[in-house]
Order: structure tokens, then sequence, then C-alpha cells
């Protein structure tokens, strides 16, 4: 079994190498991660598309994707995400292992090259500002993008709750920013803001699948980047209610509460175990009572983020069976909370998280995203340790656990008449 | 049982396909090193078979809309208790997925494969519907129905297939109605379930970890022989034509979503090298890399994050279609149509041709990555008798006539406009 290996290159940057030529494919990926702020969000969440849509020997966006699909399909992507009260700027390269390119190409070196093409040297004009067009496309595409996220009733619940339980918070704040200051954002504004970010962001890099890297190449090049930021969760804070319910002419209302807790990294797992008898898998308490016996919902599921010290349910259901619903699904929990967990329920559980973890190191993205995290909390933990730890929890634990999530914000989409 | 095993030297990989006595399929694709398995058990029998002949019976008959889902929901239930409380035991991920053409039953594990594979043999050969376990499940796939009644993506395709399709059932929503469920009864489900759920109609297949006389003894211990009976599954007479060019939608979404295609003829037996020549062809219509996602870029009427091409075809019906977010529609179905009318007259060029081959080749090759994808990919070519590697040295001697041959059959008079608006 391959393992990670960890490079640290400074305080603000790390190099994690997972190589393993059981896959066919190889990925490089740049991880740049920095507190959320409302100043910055906007012109931070555009750069990683923009930079990546365009190089210095492939200038012209249809020509880098010929590339791309002569390297028999490779992708340059990027990505953000909202990490606790973190913004996480991605750039990635991904493409088939060297031995199934038949024209003889060095995959890492042409993956990488065109990676490091982009990060260290991105296309501008000669004013310094990135290319019209580009910002244009980019620009228009972020605004959409928050359509479409508004048009997933799924997503925009959960969002809406997010944003209720960190209201004011940067944690509240949208990864992408707000509209008014996409829609602001000039291309003068994002002069000098790549070098801002090349020098104020922790850097998380990785290399995974069928490859080689070179440990030292890669040190050389990120020596001089990035600032250290000590990763942790959402500072916890004494949560007091909030009911929000708001309507929309959809056919399926959406129930989603938060609740929070205030867990040290040394029990994320336990409060992961504690959602998983809650409301994950088909043995949890939400789907055999709320959906099986009482016929509620098609889905109600629970998570626990460690990153946010919150644990989130969400469901669909009939607008009239929202109240039941939510009931029923308090019920679940004040049950737990009242020591009605059976060994069976927390073997189950278990079970089920076992198997999750023991499946990480099939996935090149499950493994970025497990060793993404452990850049918040308990670095050096692979996944067969977790799942070692998880088989020494109680039931009592559990139901401790249960007793420390304090109720936060319950939000309502209520659907109404479409015509 | 015979094992055949099929080898690819493009890729390295094998895997072994054989007939068991039953009756069923079976394909082991072995991934020693890795630590999860994937298992799926599959019957040809999808939503849009509520027409059907039994060999062993003189008339063709019709059931409610929905009933091969709502058979998916309710196999997991026996007279012992549910399969997935039997699951939980074993800690294997569990679920089930009803489509076009087949439902299947899956799990991923990473321990005590064998017992789990024992419980999808089991449960799935073990039927057991009561009024009263029928009528539990009413309300939960009601609630699925409503949830996929929100979702843009799922009704813009839905709409765009009643706009094309006058009689075929695949222009019906695969989960059924709230109207069509409430008709179902343990009689159709018996009926259903013992008419398609005959393992001379199903597939079993395992991709990942495991020990290939293992799976064997097992299949030996649980599979129960099926009477040889045979069904014909019955389609109405589809016309070439459409029903209408443009089929509109409101629901509460931000920006209109759209769907666009050409009704294609549906061919008597797909090979893999129609496969291989529609996917070459959508890479150079539509890919990132195209003139055509070009000027739909530059002129705002797509976004890279939605925008989607495919090939969608089964039992008596075929479409090519791209879609995804607009903010204008008809605009964005012009320039493809444009785009589409250029290329059948100017040809394809060669140099397009070849980077689309390389990319088709890597995302093939990279589709060999993960034992759920292999599983998924080989049941479905095992239900059309098509092989996977098969297709993927169909692939590599793809020539430039046979995607130009493809591209020729879009016709303008065939194509239909899906739209979902903003209230």
């Amino acid at each position: 079994m391959s393992e990670i290996m960890t490079y640290p290159i400074s305080d603000a940057v790390t190099l994690k190498s997972f190589t393993d030529h059981r896959f066919k494919t190889m990925r490089v990926s740049v991880n740049m991660l920095l507190p959320l702020s409302k100043a910055a969000a906007a012109r931070n969440a555009i750069l990683p598309s923009l930079v990546g849509r365009a190089t210095r020997e492939y200038p012209d966006y249809t020509a880098l994707g010929r590339r791309l699909s002569y390297l028999y399909g490779a992708s340059l992507g990027s990505g953000v995400q909202k990490i606790g009260g973190y913004q996480a700027l991605g750039l990635s390269a991904g493409g088939i292992a060297s031995r199934y390119a038949f024209g003889g190409e060095d995959m890492f070196a042409e993956l990488s090259g065109l990676l490091l093409g982009v990060l260290f040297d991105p296309l501008r004009d000669e004013n310094g500002l990135f290319p019209e067009d580009g910002f244009t496309q980019e620009k228009r595409q972020q605004l959409e993008q928050k359509d479409a996220e508004f048009s997933d009733k799924m997503i925009y619940a959960h969002q809406r709750c997010h944003e209720l339980l960190f209201e004011g918070k940067p944690a509240g704040l949208d990864r992408l920013g707000s509209r008014e200051d996409i829609e602001a954002l000039t291309r003068e504004d994002l002069r000098g803001a790549w070098e801002d970010l090349l020098a104020g962001a922790r850097f998380e890099i990785f290399t995974l699948g069928d490859c080689q890297p070179d440990a030292d190449a890669l040190r050389e090049r990120f020596l001089k980047v990035g600032m250290a930021h000590r990763l942790g969760p959402v500072p916890y804070e004494e949560p007091e209610l909030k009911r929000v319910t708001e309507c929309q002419p959809v056919a399926q209302s959406k129930l989603t509460m938060a609740f929070r807790a205030q867990v040290p990294a040394e029990e994320r797992l336990l409060f992961q175990l504690t959602s998983a008898v809650l409301g994950e898998p088909t043995s949890s308490k939400l789907f055999q009572n709320v959906r099986e016996k009482q016929s509620l919902c098609y889905y109600c599921d629970s998570a626990f983020s460690w990153v946010n010290n919150a644990m989130f349910i969400e469901s669909g259901v009939e607008t009239d069976d929202l109240d039941r619903a939510e009931e029923a699904i308090l019920a679940q929990l004040t049950a737990m909370q009242k020591g009605e967990v059976s060994e069976d329920e927390l073997k189950y559980a278990k079970l089920y998280m076992c198997n999750h973890l023991r499946a990480v190191n099939d996935s090149l993205h499950r493994v970025e995203s497990w060793y993404m995290s452990r850049a918040f909390d308990q670095p050096d933990m692979s996944p067969e340790q977790a799942a070692g730890i998880l088989t020494e929890y109680t039931v009592d634990d559990v139901v401790q656990a249960a007793n420390r999530l304090q109720p936060a914000v319950v939000y309502k989409l209520k659907g109404g008449d479409r015509e | 049982m015979e094992l055949q095993k099929i080898e690819s030297a493009r890729t390295g990989d094998f895997y072994y396909k054989g007939s068991h006595p039953s009756g069923l399929d079976i394909y082991l694709y072995p991934k020693e090193n890795g630590s999860s398995t994937r298992a799926m058990f599959g019957t040809k029998y999808g939503s849009i078979d509520n027409c059907f002949q039994r060999s062993d019976e003189p008339w063709p008959e019709t059931v409610p809309e929905g009933i091969a889902h709502y058979l998916e929901h309710k196999l997991f239930e026996s007279e012992d208790g549910d399969a997935f409380a039997r699951y939980a035991e074993t800690g294997a991920n569990a679920n089930a997925f009803t489509g076009f053409e087949s439902t299947c039953y899956v799990f991923s594990c990473t321990d005590r494969l064998y017992d789990s594979l024992r419980i999808l043999l089991d449960f799935v050969q073990s039927p057991y519907f009561t009024e009263e376990t029928v009528a539990k499940e009413q309300g939960i796939i009601g609630q699925e129905i409503k949830m996929y009644e929100d979702l843009p993506g799922w009704r813009v395709f839905f709409n765009y297939l009643q706009a094309m399709y006058h009689k075929h059932p695949v222009r019906d929503d695969a989960a059924g109605t709230i109207e069509s469920i409430a008709r179902i009864t343990p009689e159709y489900l018996y009926r259903c379930y013992h008419t398609f759920y005959n393992l001379n109609n199903m597939t079993l297949v395992l991709a990942g970890k495991f020990d290939v006389d293992k799976v064997l003894e097992v299949c030996d211990e649980m599979l129960k022989p099926s009477p040889p009976v045979s069904v014909k599954r019955v389609f109405p007479e589809e016309p070439d034509t459409i029903v209408k060019p443009v089929i509109e939608q409101k629901l509460s979404v931000a920006m209109p979503v759209f769907q666009f295609g050409y009704k294609g003829s549906a061919m008597n037996k797909t090979t893999e090298k129609d496969l291989a020549a529609m996917g070459a062809l959508l890479n150079i219509l539509a890919s990132d890399a195209s003139v055509m996602f070009r000027r739909l870029l530059d002129r705002g009427l797509i976004n890279e994050a939605s925008f989607s091409r495919d090939y969608f075809e089964g039992s008596g019906y075929a479409t090519v279609m791209f879609g995804g977010e607009s903010r204008d529609p008809k605009a964005a179905a012009s320039i493809i149509q444009e785009e589409v009318s250029r290329l059948q007259r100017e040809g394809i060029p060669e140099e397009d041709f070849r980077w689309a081959k390389r990319s088709l080749y890597g995302e093939s090759v990279s589709a060999l990555n993960h034992a759920a994808g292999i599983a998924s990919w080989i049941m479905d070519l095992s239900f059309k008798g098509l092989e996977l590697f098969t297709y993927i040295d169909a692939l590599a001697e793809l020539t430039l006539p046979q995607v130009q041959e493809k591209l020729d059959s879009l016709r303008d008079d065939r194509s239909v406009l899906s739209v979902i608006l903003p209230i």
C-alpha cells in the first residue's frame, strides 16, 4: 500500500506526494489558502479560473484546449472552496500516466510544466493586466455560478443555513464573494492581485498517482512563495437559535438545520461518528425512522463539519409536513441525547465509516481531500489510523457528544404555488 | 462454469466473463492492489419496459409507469427485515439505481466481501411485497418525484424527450408520476419481478479486490436456476419526426437552462464502433477545444461549469444533445445548428479528428482507475451486447469517415430545443 510522503518546503508551503502505480492517471495540484475576507473574496475567487484559461505558450483559450485534448484529454482546472473560515483557491493539472501515452510524452513534465507556467508566469498584457476577453468571460461565469446555486434548491438551502449560522463572520461569506463585489470588479483591481496571492497564501501542493515528482525541483520553485497561516476551525461561540422561513415557488420544501459544538481536534472522529449514528448510513436513526417508518422524506441526512464546529441536517419534505419533519428529526436527536443508542447502531456506524476510510487510498481525489483536511488538524493521521481510533468509542461517548450539540439554525425553504 | 479471459493489450488490464449454469452472465474485473470492491447485480429492465410479452404467454401486457423504480425500492425488503439492515452488519455501502433500460443493485466494500455478495444475491432473488409495505413506499417515492420536479437539469431533459418522442416510453419520467405510482399493487410488482428478474435476463459484475474462485463459489451457493422464459419488450412504433421543435417550462431558477439536440434513427444493433464514433464526434463538435464551444462562450451564451454534450441511446431511441445554463437558449441553439451545418458542408478537419480521438482515448484509460466506474461501464455495455475492450480497440481504429457519417446523420428538421425559464 502506498503512503503519502510529506515534504515541508517552508512554514508556508507543504508538498505532499502520493505515488501509486495502481492508478492510470496522475494529478498535480496547488491549493492556496487565505483567510476569507469581504474585501478580497470576489477578487481572489476569480483569479484561479482567470490564470488557468491560457498560457504564454498557448495564449488562446481554444489553442490551449486543443493542446490538452492532444495530451490525451488532459485537464488544467481551477476551483474555489470554502474550508471553515478560509478560502481555498486551487489550480490543478491531470491526465493519463506516461506509460499509456503512445506518443512517448513525459506526461508529468508536460502537465507540471503547464501548471507551473500559469502559476508563476500567467498571461497578461503589456500593461500587466489580465486579457480583457478572459476577464469578461470569467466575471460573467462567476456570476452565473451564483445563479446556478440559487437554481439548485438543495445547494441553496444549505448555503442559506450556513450563511445564517455564521452571519456577520468571515465563515458566513460566500466563497465566490458577493454578487455586488463581483459585478464591481475591474481588470485594474486585479493588477498585482496574483502576486499578492502568491505572497500571502498558505500553500498545500499535491502530486498524486502514477508519477514520480522531483521534490527538489518543486522545493526550488516554491521556496520563496506564501505566508504561514495557522489553520484551524471556525472558533466556537455559544449559538442563539435562529429560525428563518423563506418562500419560493417550488414543488418540494427544504428543511436545513445547524447545530454547533466545541470540538477539539482529537474529538473530530467522535463527532463524525455521532453524526453517522444519527443520519448518514441506511442504518442511522434518521433513515430508519424519519424516512422508513414515517415516510416523511426521500432524503434526510446529517453531516458533521469539524472545520465549522457544526453539524448540519438536511431534508426535502412536503410543505405541509415541514413542522412534522422538524419534530421527527429532533425526536431522534433527543433520543440519542437520552442515551437511546444501541450497541448495534454504534457498530453499524463504525463499520460504515471504516468502509469509507479504508477506501480513501483507492481514489486520488479522496486522498487529496483527506490530506488537505489534515492541514487543519492532526496532520499525520492516515485514514487507516482514523479507522483504528473509531473502534475505541463507546455508546456513552456518542451520547455525551450528542448532548454537546447546541441548536443554532432552523432554515425552511417553503414551497408554494408555481403558477 | 467456464470463464473466458478478456485482455486489453492497450491498457494491460483483463477481466473474466462467463455464463453461470443458472443463466446469469458474470463479469469479474480484478484490481488486486486496491482496497475496495464494487459489485453490481442488474436486470435488463428499466423505466421504458411498461409493455412486454413473456415467451410462455400469448399476449403482451401493459403496466403502470414507474414500476421498475418502485420495484427497486421494495426489493430491499424481505419477510425477515430489510437488506440494508443486513448490509449494516458487513459495513458495505449499498444502493440501487433504475435507468431507462436497466435496474442495478450495488455495493462497495473494503471488508467481508463474500458475506455482502451473499446478501446481494439473496435479497434480489427474494421478492416480498404486501399491501402494507407497498403503501408505505408511496410517501418516500412521492418525495423523490417532488425533488426531481424542482431540478432544472432533470426537467429540461424529460421535457426534451417529450418534445422529441411521440409514443416511445423514454418520454415518461423514470420514477413515474404521483398518479401512476398510486396504481401500483403487490400483484403488479410480483408480475414484473417474475418476468424480468429471471437470471437469463440478468448480469453480475464485480470490479476490484476479490478471489475469482471464491466469488464463483458464492454464486454456485446462492443462484437459483430460473425457468427458461424470455421476454420481448414491446414498444409502440415511433415516427422519425419530432413532436414539436420547442418546449418551455417555468421554474424557480435564476437563469434559463436549455437542452438542444437531434433525434436520431434508432439502430437495430449499436456497435462499439458506433459508440466510439459518436464519442469522437461530440468532442469535435462541443468540447472546450471546439470552434462551437468557443463561439458560444465568446457570445456569453454558455458557461464552462454547466455546458454538456451527450449521446443518449437505447432500445428504439437515440439522440445527440447539448445543454447547460444560458442567458439566451435560442441563440445558443442557433449557433449549435450553424456549426453542425458548417461542419457537414465543409467536412471535419483531419486535425480535429486527431485531437478528439486522442482525448477520447485518454478519457477511456482514466475511466479504468476506479472499480465503481468500471463495473457500471461493463454493466451498461453488457446489456447492449457490447464489450469494454472491444470499445477501446474500436476507438484506436476509428477513422474520420466513420465520424463524418455520424455527423451527416444529424438533421435540422429533427431538432428540439427544451428550455427552463425563470418564473
